[in-house]
């Protein structure tokens, strides 16, 4: 499977007369995507505000990150179907082949509240403002607010597919713009790939998907992940959105559905692909709430690793406390089949990082990557502006009774900002053993 | 003999009310903080239950939700030392949060109480 990614460098987002890229700008017609993010009879309102790298703004609480993608037509002429975000946006059509643009620095963040305690700050500068990736990027910020009476359930999933709605239209402005980078991915079927580079150690990726229930889910092409055994993913698949998060809690170490396409993991896994190892692709797997799904997902994931050939693997979690047993099971089965393990976590040692990191541990666990510590104490400034809820920072999730200020300032663990501790490593956080 | 469990074979310890009421029969009531529940677990897992759901579901840590289910088995039987482990280690991350969370209004409990029921359907849209 071969995916051309063309990069369209957005530097700035202003609102405009029409919804276009222009020399690195991102230009919006403000109603007319609202328009689009709000088509659904469940929504009463949406606004929309812009936030770039710098300025004074707190955005609260944030619920997804998205960044604009659309599929076109090859240079060669070659016509592939699909759309980003099947299942959801686009029918269930296979994608992660043909070619992909991105504007690459905008994002789309929903804010919305879903549940009264939340979690999941994004500030545009000051010390927070280190601590998160959607800091540096040119964000298009959707606040919406659904109709009366509507459940949590319902309410994370109008929020969701708003997101997807706002981002693909954003996305059909890098339609007919020449991009500024041109990248291509290619993994090969698997018999194939083993005998492309037969010297070099054949490496797969375990890819661990949060799907306990409301608020913690993963979808494949439209599928809730709780629901599948483990399976086998092209890498180029998730670049298309193929992969979405409707994960909500746990905002340093959820992955938003801007780094599941954009995931480090598989980034760097390509990068040494074909020179120091043999990229052989992805096994998704779940992280379900009882002990009977774990050991049957983790025996199943252990099997397809073992039947690709593979001589090493990258898991990398999701998450922290339940997750922590299906990485240590992986880990332990994998290992048991004579194949090399590398983990990545992140970690919650407590505020003075002298605890148990994980609420679980294996021997075999001995090459591990981790992501920082959650439990860090950080104070964030006031902003001038607050998008969202402010109102709802009072009951930070990660906070405790006292974490804002009367000057607006916030206290809390580095847990209630996006991405701080992510677990692909799309963050700026990793410790090392002293 | 292929093990075919029903919701007869398992119990829930909660102090969730939402649960209570979803599943009145099965339900194991306990009138404390998540700490109490973790701790009647840990009783129930020295007189042999075994611990079918993780004690840590959730993303939301244990000591900032007030709402905690779990399920294990009725069948009394020898200790079963993975369970054990397993709720010593939550009652260990339960532990950690030592700062006081802030009073919580009633539409807020309530959401506690949704999510914590939502994890613990896993168990019973299909027990085994």
């Amino acid at each position: 499977m071969r995916l051309e990614i063309g990069e369209i460098k957005i530097n700035d987002v202003q609102f405009g007369a029409v919804t276009e890229v222009k020399s690195g700008t991102l230009h919006i017609n403000k109603d007319e995507l609202a328009k689009v993010t709000g088509a659904d009879e469940r929504i009463k309102s949406v606004e929309v505000f812009l936030a770039r790298p710098g300025e004074s703004v707190r955005i609260i609480p944030v619920k997804d990150v998205i960044e604009p993608r659309v599929k076109v037509d090859c240079d060669s002429g070659k016509v592939v179907k699909g759309g980003i975000f099947p299942g959801f946006m686009a029918d269930v059509t296979q994608v992660g082949e043909g070619r992909t643009h991105v504007l690459k620095g905008a994002a789309v963040v929903t804010t919305g509240k879903i549940v009264g305690f939340q979690e999941g700050i994004i500030d545009m500068c000051g010390a927070g403002a280190e601590y998160t990736p959607f800091s540096q990027t040119q964000n298009v910020v959707l606040k919406i607010e659904p109709i009366d009476g509507i459940k949590q359930h319902e309410h994370e999933v109008v929020v969701r597919l708003a997101g997807f709605r706002a981002a693909n239209y954003l996305g059909e402005a890098g339609k007919n713009v020449r991009p500024d980078t041109e990248k291509v991915y290619e993994t090969l079927p698997l018999l194939q790939q083993a005998a492309q580079y037969p010297h070099l150690p054949k490496v797969a990726y375990v890819y661990m998907l949060q799907t306990q229930g409301l608020l913690h889910n993963t979808f494949y092409y439209g599928v809730d992940v709780r629901q599948i055994v483990p399976t086998f993913m092209y890498p180029t698949e998730i670049m298309d959105g193929a992969i979405v998060s409707g994960n909500c809690v746990s905002a340093c170490d959820k992955n938003p559905t801007y780094i599941h396409a954009n995931n480090p993991v598989i980034e760097d896994l390509y990068a040494e692909h074909g020179k120091t190892i043999n990229f052989l692709g992805c096994v998704i797997t779940n992280e379900n709430v009882t002990l009977a799904d774990k050991e049957r997902s983790s025996n199943m994931t252990a099997k397809l690793i073992e039947f690709l050939g593979a001589e090493a693997v990258i898991i990398s979690e999701e998450g922290f406390g339940n997750p922590d047993a299906d990485l240590v099971m992986n880990c332990n089965k994998i290992e048991a089949k004579g194949i090399k393990t590398v983990l990545i976590t992140d970690e919650y040692a407590g505020q003075d990082g002298a605890s148990q990191s994980l609420a679980d541990s294996t021997p075999l666990g001995n090459a591990c990557v981790t992501a920082g510590n959650a439990n860090q104490v950080i104070t964030m400034p006031p902003m001038q502006t607050v998008i969202g809820y402010p109102e709802v920072a009072h009951v930070i999730a990660g906070g405790w009774e006292g974490s804002l200020a009367p000057d607006g300032s916030i206290t809390a663990e580095i847990q209630v900002i996006i991405g701080a501790t992510n677990e692909l490593g799309f963050g700026k956080l990793s410790a090392k053993a002293v | 003999m292929v093990l075919l469990r029903t919701m007869e074979h398992i119990q829930i310890f909660t102090n969730n009310p939402a649960v209570r009421a979803a599943y009145p029969d099965t339900v194991y009531w306990v009138d404390g903080a998540v700490a109490d529940v973790f701790t009647a677990v840990r009783d129930a897992v020295h007189t042999g239950a075994k611990v079918l759901s993780h004690p840590l579901s959730g993303s939301i840590k244990p000591w900032q939700s007030p709402y905690k289910s779990i399920a294990v088995s009725r069948s009394a039987g020898a200790l079963c030392f993975g369970s054990l482990q397993r709720i010593e280690s939550a009652i260990a991350a339960l532990n950690k949060g030592t700062q006081a969370v802030s009073a919580l209004s009633e539409s807020v409990l309530e959401d506690f109480q949704i999510i914590d029921l939502d994890l613990i359907k896993n168990v019973s849209d299909n027990p085994r």
